[in-house]
């Protein structure tokens, strides 16, 4: 707006305040400032203001965490600090170290965030989507939420919502183009393109489509479909017959999926699928990918004996598995995440309400258990795992 | 009028006047590194002395400091050694070394003036001269009325305390 065109008077001694054509947005428009000089009382004291665009662009230097702790200095920073357009300006490095969250109530409205360097529990505010479901996948900075839609016969899921938790900005993506009904709930993975900081991101739903045409008996497929924030659009990846899906991530760009025989295969690339195998360490224990440090992780879970073991995959060929540890601490396997180095896994040692947490450090392979979280409110009607994920704090949004 | 690259570029010199009446002459290139002055320079040319009724003479004296040095990065000499990036990083590191209430007075002028490099220079230097306040603080120094309710402000207190405990 031309900011050297304009007459920012200010005679000795006398604040002079100058109209502005941004008043809609209700910030304070000027700041008065000390000159340090000798001062006696406030109205006897020169003050310099500073027009608020600069007051906002000072704002907009300040470290992260710092930027939060602004928010209380009056309502029009407040507002200012929260606003999506100030956000958008702001560094996008990350606030601290990675962050680990998950529902502390059978809705999925609060959420608790544990931060490992300073071993404290905190209120998470996440109520920036309107419905949410629960949290599918995480990459970087992002979580991807199942969206709820109010209908006349209650809420029904709809599509999906990406959303940065801590800027609070979020945008619904496009449904899936799929005539197909899943038969099974989708298995979702997430990724950033290039660095945590990028402004691109994939989504990567499988859903298995039952096919009573196929053959003439009963098949199905999984069918694989991918949303690329570039092109806002979804693509068909392609189709994988007899096959249903448990558990996919993206690991150095490749996509790494495990299905319901523990088969586990990765394809390079998406434009012509072409999937490759690899041997599993163990044959029927209910089983998971996870991805840490563009290693691919698998956990795997003996039901009878609780009998939970880590392995890292070593992609040198022949590919094999390295065993990093194990444990019986843990009665269910959950939805366990990747949180910097350390994987966090809810523990539900019985029917009731309590929540432990474990997790295991995949540098110095150790078992520790998390203090127990203050803030939970379920009541053990929901039977469920609590949703949790794991996000690098940053501004930064894609959208 | 353009004297880019016309070797008579040093001698022109243009006349100040700052708010206390204080004549200042400088070289055209060390008025030019100032958006407003370069204008104001090509609309009316370097005959007339150039009034700036919203800077007094100590801040003009060193914002005409700044910009008498960062015109001279800009020429080469060849009997000298170009001035290094890390150099003149120091410098301004140097520069900006001085009392809050002069960067506050710095700031409108270098807004006024439109001297964008040093604006940026500046309000990097005030960010980290109040990153370390405590909301109290801030509202203490900038003369901000506290206008929350003490559960509002409690509220957002405890919304916030992740990002900085």
């Amino acid at each position: 707006m031309g900011a050297g065109r304009r007459e920012v008077g200010n005679e000795k001694g006398k604040q002079v305040m100058l109209p502005t054509s941004e008043a809609e947005n209700g910030l304070e428009k000027y700041l008065i400032l000390d000159e340090g000089c000798t001062q006696t009382t406030h109205t006897s004291c020169p003050a310099v203001v500073i027009p608020a665009e600069i007051v906002e662009r000072i704002l907009s230097l300040l470290p992260p965490p710092v930027i939060f702790k602004f928010r209380c200095v009056c309502k029009a920073w407040n507002k200012l600090l929260s606003s999506p357009s100030f956000l958008k300006t702001c560094r996008p490095e990350p606030l601290c170290r990675p962050i680990f969250f998950f529902f502390t109530d059978d809705w999925n409205r609060r959420v608790a965030a544990y931060r490992f360097e300073s071993k404290k529990w905190f209120k998470f505010p996440f109520s920036c989507v309107p419905h949410l479901t629960d949290v599918r996948a995480s990459a970087g900075n992002l979580v991807l939420c199942g969206n709820l839609v109010a209908k006349a016969d209650g809420f029904v899921e709809d599509g999906y919502v990406v959303c940065n938790p801590i800027s609070k900005l979020w945008i619904q993506l496009p449904q899936p183009p799929s005539q197909h009904k899943s038969a099974t709930s989708p298995v979702m993975a997430m990724k950033h393109l290039g660095d945590p900081s990028s402004s691109s991101f994939h989504v990567t739903q499988s859903i298995t489509v039952e096919d009573d045409r196929h053959l003439g008996g009963n098949s199905h497929f999984t069918l694989l479909q991918v949303y690329s924030s570039d092109t806002k659009q979804w693509i068909s990846a392609g189709r994988i017959w007899h096959t249903v899906l448990i558990s996919m991530v993206w690991c150095n760009d490749i996509l790494y999926c495990l299905n319901s025989l523990r088969h586990l295969f990765f394809s390079t690339t998406l434009d012509s699928l072409h999937w490759q195998s690899v041997q599993l360490p163990i044959v029927k224990e209910p089983s998971m990918l996870l991805e840490w440090n563009g290693r691919v992780i698998l956990l795997s879970f003996r039901v009878f004996s609780n009998k939970l073991r880590v392995w890292m995959l070593d992609t040198q060929i022949p590919y094999s598995w390295i065993h990093l540890g194990q444990t019986r601490a843990i009665a269910e396997l959950g939805s366990p995440v990747v949180c910097g180095d350390v994987i966090v896994f809810i523990s539900k040692r019985d029917v009731e309400a309590k929540v432990d947490l474990v997790t295991f450090n995949l540098r110095d392979k150790r078992w520790r258990a998390i203090e127990r979280c203050p803030f939970i409110e379920r009541t053990g009607d929901n039977v469920s795992f609590p949703s949790s994920w794991s996000c690098i704090p940053s501004l930064h949004s894609p959208f | 009028m353009h004297f880019q690259g016309s070797p008579n570029m040093a001698e022109k010199r243009v006349k100040l006047i700052s708010s206390d009446n204080d004549e200042f002459e400088v070289d055209e290139a060390v008025a030019f590194e100032s958006e407003t002055l370069r204008n104001m320079i090509q609309d009316t040319g370097t005959n007339v002395p150039i009034s700036i009724p919203n800077v007094s003479s100590d801040i003009l004296a060193k914002v005409l400091e700044y910009c008498s040095y960062h015109a001279e990065t800009m020429e080469t000499h060849d009997d000298k050694p170009p001035i290094t990036d890390a150099q003149i990083r120091e410098w301004d590191a140097d520069f900006v070394d001085v009392h809050p209430a002069t960067l506050y007075s710095l700031i409108l002028a270098a807004n006024y003036l439109n001297i964008k490099n040093l604006l940026d220079l500046i309000c990097q230097a005030v960010a980290n001269n109040i990153r370390g306040k405590t909301a109290v603080e801030i509202r203490k120094i900038l003369h901000i009325q506290d206008d929350f309710t003490y559960e509002e402000e409690m509220e957002i207190r405890r919304e916030t305390k992740w990002a900085f405990d």
